[in-house]
This record gives C-alpha cells, sequence and structure tokens, in this order.
C-alpha cells in the first residue's frame, strides 16, 4: 500500500522524530511507513490521520493489485 | 521502591540463599541437588542483578526510560518479535525432530529418543492449543 505520509510530514516541515514521538511509535517505524515496507494497523493509521487532519485515504492509497 | 525493584530485589536475595544453601550439599548423593541450587542461584542472581540496574539506569534517564517503553509497545516491533519468534520456534523444531534420529543411530537409550520425540510432539500440540486460543480471543 502507497502512502503520502513522507510529502505531508515534509510538507509540515515535521522530523522522522518529532512525528514518532507525537503518535508514539519508533523512528524506524515512521521510515518503514514512508517507504512502504510496513502498512500501519488500522489504529496507527487512524492516528496519523487525526494529526494530519486528513481522511485515511488521503494518506493511505489502497490499490486493488497491489498483492498481485 | 516500585513493585519491580521489589520483585527483582527479593529474586536476588532469593538467588544469593540458594547459592549460599547449596553448600550444605556437599555429599556425593546430593551432588546433582547442589548443582541444580547454583545454577537456579547463579540464574536468579544474573538476571536480578541486571534487571536491577536496568531500572536504575531508566530512573536516572527518563527519557532513555520513555523511548524504551515506546520501543518496546511499537507495533512494528511487536510484530517482528512475534514473527521472529515463531521462525526461530519452525528452525528449533526441525533440530529437535534431528535430534530424534540422530539418537536412533547412535544407540541412544530408547527414553531419550522418546523423551525428543516428546518434546517434538509437544511442540505441535502446544501450536494446535495456541491456535484454538487466539481464534477464540481474536
Amino acid at each position: 500500500m502507497k502512502n503520502r505520509l513522507e510529502t505531508l510530514r515534509k510538507e509540515r516541515g515535521i522530523r522522522q522524530e518529532e512525528l514518532a514521538e507525537t503518535l508514539e511509535v519508533s523512528r524506524q517505524t515512521i521510515g518503514s511507513l514512508e517507504n512502504g515496507r510496513y502498512n500501519p494497523s488500522i489504529l496507527l493509521a487512524f492516528k496519523i490521520s487525526r494529526y494530519f487532519g486528513l481522511p485515511i485515504e488521503e494518506i493511505f492509497i489502497y490499490e486493488e493489485n497491489a498483492n498481485e | 521502591m516500585n513493585k519491580k525493584t521489589w520483585l527483582f530485589a527479593v529474586l536476588l536475595i532469593l538467588g544469593i540463599a540458594l547459592i549460599g544453601l547449596s553448600f550444605i550439599f556437599k555429599a556425593d548423593s546430593t551432588k546433582a541437588v547442589q548443582g541444580i541450587m547454583l545454577g537456579i542461584g547463579a540464574g536468579l542472581m544474573g538476571m536480578s542483578l541486571a534487571r536491577l540496574s536496568m531500572i536504575k539506569h531508566v530512573e536516572n534517564n527518563p527519557d532513555l526510560g520513555r523511548q524504551a517503553e515506546i520501543d518496546m509497545k511499537d507495533e512494528r516491533n511487536v510484530m517482528i518479535r512475534a514473527k521472529a519468534k515463531a521462525a526461530s520456534a519452525d528452525v528449533t523444531r526441525w533440530f529437535i525432530m534431528s535430534l530424534a534420529f540422530l539418537m536412533i543411530l547412535i544407540n541412544a537409550p530408547l527414553w531419550t529418543t522418546l523423551c525428543v520425540v516428546g518434546v517434538y510432539l509437544l511442540y505441535h500440540v502446544l501450536a494446535l492449543v495456541f491456535m484454538s486460543y487466539y481464534q477464540k480471543k481474536m
């Protein structure tokens, strides 16, 4: 699943460490999310969505054929 | 002192006491008891000392403690730990089975082979038990 996390974070001038601290996850998790190596749980996705004040589908892009 | 400090302080005292008491069982007939007491005592002492020094370190550096807690609860880290445990259990299963065949090849006493096969079966029984548990829970 692709996401716009890195773009949104950079637009707001936030460092990975700051975002990680606010969301109470490790910095590595933020890095993995941004690289698309890790898909967040629904709880973390909601936390991220609330943090940026955007709907989940505007941050995470679900692709039907991503796993094929 | 918080609950954890108390627990590890008690375990440390217990470990030291076990090491001390083990010297009572010096006789040849109780050597095994002495060995077990020494082993458990040393293990408890080492673990308690390590945990107590960790607690002290975190008390002196609250930021480090908070970061350690975040790292421990981090969902990706939790998933990584669970996957690593599952993978190591899978690898260990094959080692146990190989050990059982090795026991047969070296003509080891039947009870040792049966013990190893028992451990192998225990792995599968536990896997079924946990699967059933998590299917009900999740």
